[in-house]
């Protein structure tokens, strides 16, 4: 339940990030929306695995030389997450759903989002999941309340540009190449590639680890 | 005054301060014979002479023969006209039968004409004869022959050149009771030994013979350091004379072995200090290198010691490898479980932070269904602690503030625990990489010392090397002791010369006195008159005053020379005759005087005297070959002359 919990909020920091400005006669209160279940796997794939996260910020650092990025993952390094955070997500890879429900059940019943989407078909809906202006809200306040909460917001946002507009599909595509890649290399499932990310990071010359 | 045996050895034995029987070891070791008795003298008389061959080659081959009989005491004259008549021959084969061998003024040619020679003669009283024949083969006899009779003994029989000569030797120096004479030669090279030389009848005769070489005084026996002076000893019938030779000759011997022996032993001496600098160096270089080598017990120590460290220390490495592997073990766990630990608290953190959020947003509608909520379930809530949505029972914030004390403390433990872990495990890899090195080097050390006590065999060698050298060094070092026996020898030997050299002095002045006084007469009545003193001395050497003025034989002319040689054996004769001593044979055998330095006058004025003295002497014969003349002629009548007129030979 705690985790559902936590869940929940990080859900609510993910469709934060995550989302585009929108309005709707449907639904008055809602102020943007997140496309794609899978999408909303995908952010959250990147939130449980730092070390992945990090390699995909230290190719945006050597296409784009913004240091932020390089930054970003040095910050990761150094608070030891790819450890402390990491939950693992086996089953996502191979097609199964990480069960959100009682995630957005808990945020649905605080009418901080809207769950919308049509049947495409008897067995898939293409869900849309709309923020409302109450959950914008909490998404402010509760960092204030509890700065511990930032993280979840801070590393929605830095997972936002890493997807950057890519859907569902796509961004599922990268991490499963990028975790098979890693499979081959280290064997198991989903490697840990942290090795990787301080191997990179030396080359720039720049540990930053404590 | 004659000494005999026993108290000549007497007197070398004090003389050299030894005993007797020393003495006499030596004499016998030198072949150093006493000859006390004087020698009383013995007549030899040319009987008859007889010679004949084929002439081969010349103006005049064929047959010939010479024979000359009746001879007796006295003088006997060979004439000829002219020169190369055959004069010299005849002198020639006496003298080859005398002698058992021909001398080299035979002429080569004529030697190997003559196929048969015999000669009578008669010593004292007895009569012998000589003779050889030499046609295909050479063989001969001495035989002994009664007077006026035909029987005749064999004596000697030769069927060689040598053994003729060897019994002609023999059988003269028997008869006149003379012994070889000794003398030694030293060798010309320096380091080798020199030889002893013997001189018998061969040399001897020579006395009884007189050429045309003046440069002896006494006939024509070579001249030789110290001979002569022998000879004239000799044939004055002096005693101890071929012992002192003898005596002499030893010392001689002796001094030259000695002097050898000595330069032998400095030779080696420098060998040996050569050798033993030598050998003092490679002992040297060798206990250099003995010492350079490390001692097989201090290596062998070394190696226990650093085994027993390393094998402790290997273990210790053993040890701590296990430890270490035990740490990666523990070392994940505690990662894990601090991870975890740490993991579980911030899920935590982060789970109450949530939580606290939705408690305060209280569920507006049904998450489900989008009913909303009424009051009543609210209610119903506060009061059951069971939530309004799900009916689970809500927990209360204490509990959330236990368990996060909770999970803070068992984070801070299990870092806790990984850091004690962390850093032990540090330190035990640093320990262990320490422990690897030091076992590296150790092992290293125990390799280098296992080569090296390989040098444990060289040690035993080099030591063994050492003392052989050292060995050699003293055998090298030992320095020779000169035998005091040599020194003894030498001693005994000087004493022996002394002794006997004094004992012949005894008789010597008197003898060379009287002969000297006699040699004065002689050669006075040879012409030589202003001849006023002589001295003949026992080297055989004679200083003359003649006119006031000192001389000597040898400063004088041929013709006095030949005067004077005549001169010194009928001196000889004469005091050896009045004194009853003496060994010449008392036969002179004179060929023709040159013509150069010795004119016709000389040699009639030497005949005449000869004429006169043959009277005194009747035992003295003696054959003068010359030119005819008429001072000749008068003094030798023809029935004394063999004669060659004009060209005419004489065989």
């Amino acid at each position: 339940m705690r985790n559902a919990h936590r869940d929940a909020i990080k859900i609510l920091y993910i469709l934060n990030a995550g989302s585009t400005n929108f309005e709707s006669d449907e639904f008055p209160d809602a102020v943007s929306v997140f496309k794609g279940e899978v999408r909303l796997q995908a952010f959250d794939f990147w939130i449980r695995y730092p070390d992945y996260l990090s390699l995909e910020l230290l190719d945006l650092y050597d296409a784009t030389g913004n240091t932020k990025y390089l930054e970003a993952v040095c910050d990761i390094v150094k608070n030891e997450e790819p450890d402390l955070r990491k939950i693992p997500m086996v089953r996502y890879l191979f097609g199964a759903y990480e069960s959100l429900a009682d995630a957005l059940s808990i945020l649905k019943s605080r009418k901080l989002i809207h769950v919308a989407g049509w049947y495409i078909n008897p067995n898939f809906r293409d869900k849309k999941y709309l923020l409302t202006k109450k959950g914008r809200e909490l998404c402010k306040t509760a960092v204030h309340n509890h700065p511990v909460l930032g993280w979840y917001n801070e590393r929605a946002i830095l997972v936002a540009e890493v997807a950057g507009n890519k859907g569902g599909m796509a961004l599922k595509d990268i991490q499963y190449e990028r975790a098979d890649y890693a499979e081959t290399k280290l064997g198991g499932i989903i490697p840990p590639v942290m090795a990787d990310v301080l191997k990179r990071l030396d080359g720039y010359g720049n540990l930053g680890q404590s | 005054m004659n000494t005999n045996k026993t108290q000549w050895l007497q007197s070398i034995a004090e003389k050299s301060k030894t005993t007797v029987q020393q003495v006499e070891n030596i004499l016998l070791k030198h072949h150093i014979r006493p000859t006390p008795v004087m020698a009383s003298p013995h007549r030899l008389t040319v009987n008859s002479l007889m010679f004949s061959g084929t002439k081969v080659d010349v103006a005049h081959p064929g047959p010939f023969k010479f024979v000359w009989e009746d001879l007796t005491g006295g003088l006997w004259s060979i004439l000829s006209a002219k020169n190369f008549r055959g004069k010299s021959t005849i002198i020639e084969v006496i003298r080859w039968l005398l002698r058992g061998r021909p001398s080299s003024n035979l002429q080569e040619d004529v030697e190997n004409w003559i196929e048969k020679a015999e000669m009578n003669i008669k010593i004292d009283n007895a009569y012998y004869s000589i003779g050889f024949e030499a046609k295909s083969s050479f063989k001969g006899r001495l035989t002994q022959r009664r007077e006026n009779s035909d029987k005749a003994t064999v004596l000697v029989e030769f069927f060689s050149a040598d053994e003729f000569e060897a019994a002609m030797s023999d059988f003269f120096l028997r008869m006149f009771s003379m012994d070889s004479i000794v003398n030694w030669k030293n060798n010309r090279n320096e380091d080798e030994l020199g030889s002893y030389i013997s001189h018998d009848w061969c040399s001897f005769s020579g006395a009884m013979f007189i050429g045309t070489n003046y440069s002896s005084l006494l006939g024509e026996i070579p001249v030789n350091a110290g001979l002569t002076g022998r000879m004239l000893q000799m044939y004055l019938g002096m005693p101890w004379v071929s012992t002192i030779a003898a005596v002499k000759t030893a010392i001689k011997a002796e001094e030259n072995t000695n002097r050898v022996d000595e330069r032998l032993l400095a030779f080696n001496l420098e060998k040996n200090k050569k050798r033993a600098a030598e050998i003092k160096e490679k002992i040297e270089t060798k206990q250099r290198e003995l010492k350079a080598l490390p001692s097989h017990d201090k290596v062998k120590n070394e190696m226990t010691e650093l085994s027993q460290r390393l094998f402790a220390d290997l273990k210790y490495q053993g040890t701590l490898t296990k430890q270490l592997s035990n740490f990666e073990n523990v070392y994940a766990q505690a990662e894990n479980d601090y991870q975890d630990d740490a993991r579980a608290l911030q899920t935590h953190i982060d789970s109450s932070a949530a939580g606290a959020i939705f408690r305060m947003l209280d569920p507006s509608c049904c998450p489900r269904c989008d009913i909303d909520i009424d009051v009543e379930r609210r209610q119903r809530e506060i009061d059951t602690h069971a939530c309004s949505v799900c009916g689970e029972t809500l927990t209360s914030e204490e509990d959330d503030f236990d368990v996060l004390k909770q999970l803070e403390d068992r984070k801070v433990a299990s870092k806790k625990a990984f850091d004690k872990i962390k850093r032990k495990q540090k330190s035990t890899k640093d320990e262990l990489k320490i422990v690897e090195k030091s076992n590296e080097q150790l092992q290293l050390r125990l390799d280098e010392l296992a080569n090296s006590s390989n040098n444990y065999q060289k040690q035993v060698d080099l030591k063994n090397e050492i003392s052989k050298l050292q060995g050699m060094l003293e055998e090298v070092t030992k320095v020779p002791v000169p035998t005091a026996k040599i020194s003894d020898e030498l001693r005994i030997l000087k004493g022996a010369s002394a002794v006997t050299e004094s004992l012949i002095k005894l008789y010597q002045v008197d003898l060379l006195k009287m002969v000297s006084e006699r040699i004065v007469d002689y050669a006075k009545r040879f012409g030589m008159t202003n001849l006023q003193e002589a001295e003949l001395k026992g080297n055989a050497t004679l200083s003359l005053v003649k006119g006031s003025v000192t001389t000597s034989y040898s400063k004088v002319t041929d013709g006095e020379k030949l005067r004077l040689k005549v001169a010194t054996v009928l001196a000889m004769l004469e005091v050896a005759e009045s004194n009853g001593i003496g060994r010449h044979p008392g036969l002179l055998v004179i060929d023709s005087p040159a013509a150069q330095e010795v004119t016709q006058e000389d040699v009639d004025q030497i005949v005449s005297g000869l004429a006169g003295i043959s009277k005194e002497l009747p035992f003295l014969q003696v054959f003068v070959s010359g030119v005819n003349s008429p001072a000749i002629k008068k003094h030798i009548p023809a029935a004394r002359s063999k004669e060659a007129v004009s060209d005419e030979y004489l065989w």
